[in-house]
């Protein structure tokens, strides 16, 4: 082979392409990861990992300059000292909005995969059968059953925290012990199961931070730091630096190229396979061209429907793939910021130990079972309960000794959370290119058509009301319903634009995420999602990529690609 | 009695350093920052001890006002975490223009009312009219509008974030452990005594 041939190319190196890499390099083959940005070391580049508040020039505060330089990451909470650098410079890499739409984005060795909640569920057997009993969009060419093992394997690795409840709307998994509730929540859970008769469940967190040592991997458990978007020196979490690239690392048979922006995949017409994918240089902008027998594109939705819809367009005008007329549609996020918090009374005498990196679920319960509303699918909760510290209300306190010692107490107890909504799959929330604006490299940009619709607008109602009615039945005191609105994006799971399908004609991808017109390109990150259920995606990405990589291994050694 | 006295004395003298500290961004310029040494003694860090957006006299009336909201008692006091550096600094480039304003405005005001009541500058008045000022202000008294209640809160909450999560708010005010290593949910309240420090986004 020739220095630029592998056996496969995987674009992106987060979550989906940290474990594409993994199973890649394991079985076997050599394979270069490409990734646009730069790279980060695991532990020797966490260069925030030690520092607290009093390090930051600004004590994490964004300042007026990052929020100029970065208007969209300013919309949320994602702009702050402690992670800066560690979202996509948005100068060099712009996006246009039809409608608003929230795009935050990891450019760097392990992308989201370092910035990510970690939140880690399963989808259930219904997922899957939804669309095609409701008639929304196009069936799974998947069910439960075909993704259960690879959730099993995928969890085992990864290490998820949780606990075993026996639920059939969350499915159970290969858990650690789980992070624990509090005192309180552990009272909120007993007494929202006897308001409603064992239909809701109030649990722990399911979560991709250890609570043992995973020794072989050479990670610690959690220590309870809360900081795990600073980069965790003890691999704590799940990540591609902590987890998936080691190990690919340690076949010898993964090349790792950092700044490396994927401009195209190489299409040959004739044999209809990709024969590799061409890259800028994003230093030096030289342009290279790697071959490869595979290509796994794990660019992050947008990105790599982006990478499809600028690649073959010699044959489709639209792109690879475009030929279902599907590519860049059905866009779909989770969308939230709605929910309600209460205060506890009591309690006063007890406190906490440690930082939680995670807190309770309230898994799906509408439209489930026997349950009918007027909208079509359900939410779950997010949430916990804590002691207010010195950011308590000050207002009321005066100035002085008494505000100093007032503030250096904890307050009372509060709960608060928020619910998560699935998106349905609309064909008309879409992304396309606009060839008008150029990133960095004179790359056409995405433009953003998104939109929430009736059926969230109508599930929203009782995310909030649900939320109140929880914890009034619960007893607790001044709850408080909100909806802070929502944005689409803003959940930062976006999934569609190249969805997996039965048929060439209505889908991107097959049953083994391939791309319909080139079988040899694989798509196993949120673009191939055909719905988004209500559960956060990316433990699914995990499952959907180790499946499609021990199928693509085997197909490579049967000739068929 | 004693031991408080002799705290607020310690707050006064300070107070009066202050002066000689404001000076320091030039003199330094001169004497090279050494020979203000013990006059800085309990300054962390000197590169943060430039004006930004307040004028001196606004940073006198600031730094007062920050020894009033937070004072020394067992443990350091605002002062001590040259939070009135940090808050000037943080107007400077985390606020916008017209917040900017509001915080000049009342600082000015603060200064003009005092200037009126007792002929002198906020900053050299005695602290228990000081204290009687600032109470009438955040109390929505004559001379003070509900907007200058609301300016005075937007910066002792500058003075409380900003203190808190010093160093000297994290560690010695609150209970402060960088690595727990393990989460209880419930634990008595007596084993730790006092908030913790951290929380988001620390």
């Amino acid at each position: 082979m020739s220095v630029n041939e592998y056996d496969a190319i995987v674009v992106g190196s987060g979550i989906s392409g940290g474990w594409a890499a993994k199973e890649l390099s394991e079985r076997g083959l050599k394979v270069l990861m490409l990734e646009r940005g730069r790279n980060i070391e695991h532990i020797k580049d966490y260069k925030n990992a030690h520092k607290e508040a009093w390090d930051y020039p600004h004590h994490d505060v964004p300042t007026q300059q990052m929020k100029l330089d970065y208007p969209v990451l300013r919309r949320d909470y994602p702009l702050n000292e402690s992670t800066f650098g560690m979202w996509a410079n948005e100068k060099e890499a712009p996006y246009t909005e039809d409608k608003r739409f929230d795009w935050y984005r990891g450019y760097h060795v392990g992308g989201r995969s370092l910035l990510w909640g970690r939140q880690s569920y399963r989808f259930n057997e219904q997922d899957f059968l939804a669309n095609a009993q409701e008639g929304i969009a196009v069936d799974w060419p998947i069910r439960y059953e075909d993704l259960a093992p690879w959730y099993d394997y995928v969890e085992r690795f990864a290490g998820i925290s949780g606990s075993r409840e026996g639920l059939d709307v969350l499915p159970d998994g290969q858990f650690q012990p789980p992070i624990p509730l509090n005192c309180v929540e552990k009272d909120v859970a007993a007494r929202i199961k006897k308001a409603f008769a064992g239909t809701r469940h109030l649990i722990h967190s399911r979560c991709a931070n250890i609570t043992e040592p995973k020794p072989e991997q050479g990670r610690t458990n959690c220590q309870y730091r809360a900081k795990c978007w600073l980069g965790c020196p003890f691999g704590g979490y799940f990540s591609t630096q902590s987890a998936t690239l080691p190990a690919a690392l340690k076949t010898g048979n993964l090349t790792l190229r950092p700044f490396s922006v994927v401009s195209r995949v190489l299409y040959d017409k004739d044999k209809k396979r990709a024969t590799g994918v061409e890259v800028i240089d994003a230093q030096t902008n030289q342009v290279i061209e790697y071959k490869s027998k595979l290509v796994f594109l794990n660019a992050s939705a947008f990105n790599s429907t982006w990478l499809l819809m600028n690649s073959a367009t010699d044959v489709w005008e639209g792109g690879l793939g475009s030929s279902s007329g599907e590519l860049g549609h059905n866009v779909m996020d989770h969308h939230f910021r709605v929910g309600a918090s209460a205060d506890v009374e009591g309690y006063l005498d007890k406190y906490t130990f440690g930082r939680r990196p995670a807190g309770f679920y309230i898994p799906r319960y509408r439209n489930w079972h026997k349950d009918k509303r007027d909208y079509l699918r359900g939410f779950g909760y997010q949430g916990s309960a804590s002691r207010q510290g010195w950011q308590k209300d000050i207002r009321e306190m005066g100035i002085g000794a008494e505000l100093k010692a007032g503030l250096s107490e904890p307050g009372h107890w509060s709960i608060g959370m928020s619910a998560f909504g699935e998106i349905l799959p609309y064909h008309d929330n879409r992304i396309y290119l606009n060839h008008q604006v150029k990133d960095k490299w004179g790359l056409p940009v995405l433009v953003m058509n998104v939109e929430i619709k009736q059926n969230e607008l109508a599930m929203r109602k009782d995310m909030q009301a649900d939320a109140m009615e929880m914890f009034e039945a619960a007893g607790l005191k001044n709850v408080k319903g909100y909806d802070s609105d929502y944005a689409p994006g803003m959940g930062i799971h976006e999934m569609g634009t190249a969805r997996m399908g039965r048929d060439a004609k209505s889908s991107v991808l097959n049953k083994h995420n391939q791309v319909w017109d080139a079988p040899n390109v694989f798509v196993t990150d949120g673009a191939c999602m055909t719905s988004a259920s209500c559960v956060n995606p990316s433990l699914t990405y995990m499952a959907l990529t180790a499946r499609a990589a021990a199928f693509a291994v085997e197909e490579l050694k049967r000739g068929n690609l | 009695m004693t031991t408080q006295n002799n705290v607020i004395l310690n707050r006064r003298s300070l107070l009066k350093g202050l002066g000689v500290v404001l000076g320091a961004q030039f003199a330094s310029q001169l004497v090279g920052g050494s020979g203000l040494s013990v006059a800085m003694a309990f300054q962390q860090d000197s590169a943060l001890r430039q004006l930004q957006l307040l004028s001196e006299r606004q940073l006198k009336t600031l730094a007062s006002m920050a020894d009033l909201i937070i004072p020394q008692t067992d443990t350091p006091g605002a002062l001590e975490t040259d939070c009135h550096w940090f808050v000037d600094n943080q107007l400077k480039h985390c606020f916008d223009s017209d917040e900017q304003a509001v915080a000049t405005v009342i600082l000015n005001k603060i200064d003009t009312v005092a200037l009126g009541q007792w002929g002198k500058a906020f900053y050299q008045g005695e602290q228990a009219g000081q204290l009687a000022l600032l109470t009438a202000l955040e109390a929505t008294e004559d001379p003070f509008t509900q907007a200058d209640t609301k300016a005075f809160k937007m910066l002792k909450a500058l003075v409380v974030f900003g203190f808190f999560t010093s160093k000297v708010g994290m560690t010695q005010l609150l209970a402060y452990d960088p690595v727990p290593g393990g989460f209880k949910g419930s634990v008595p309240y007596a084993s730790v005594g006092k908030a913790y420090s951290g929380g988001y986004p620390f």
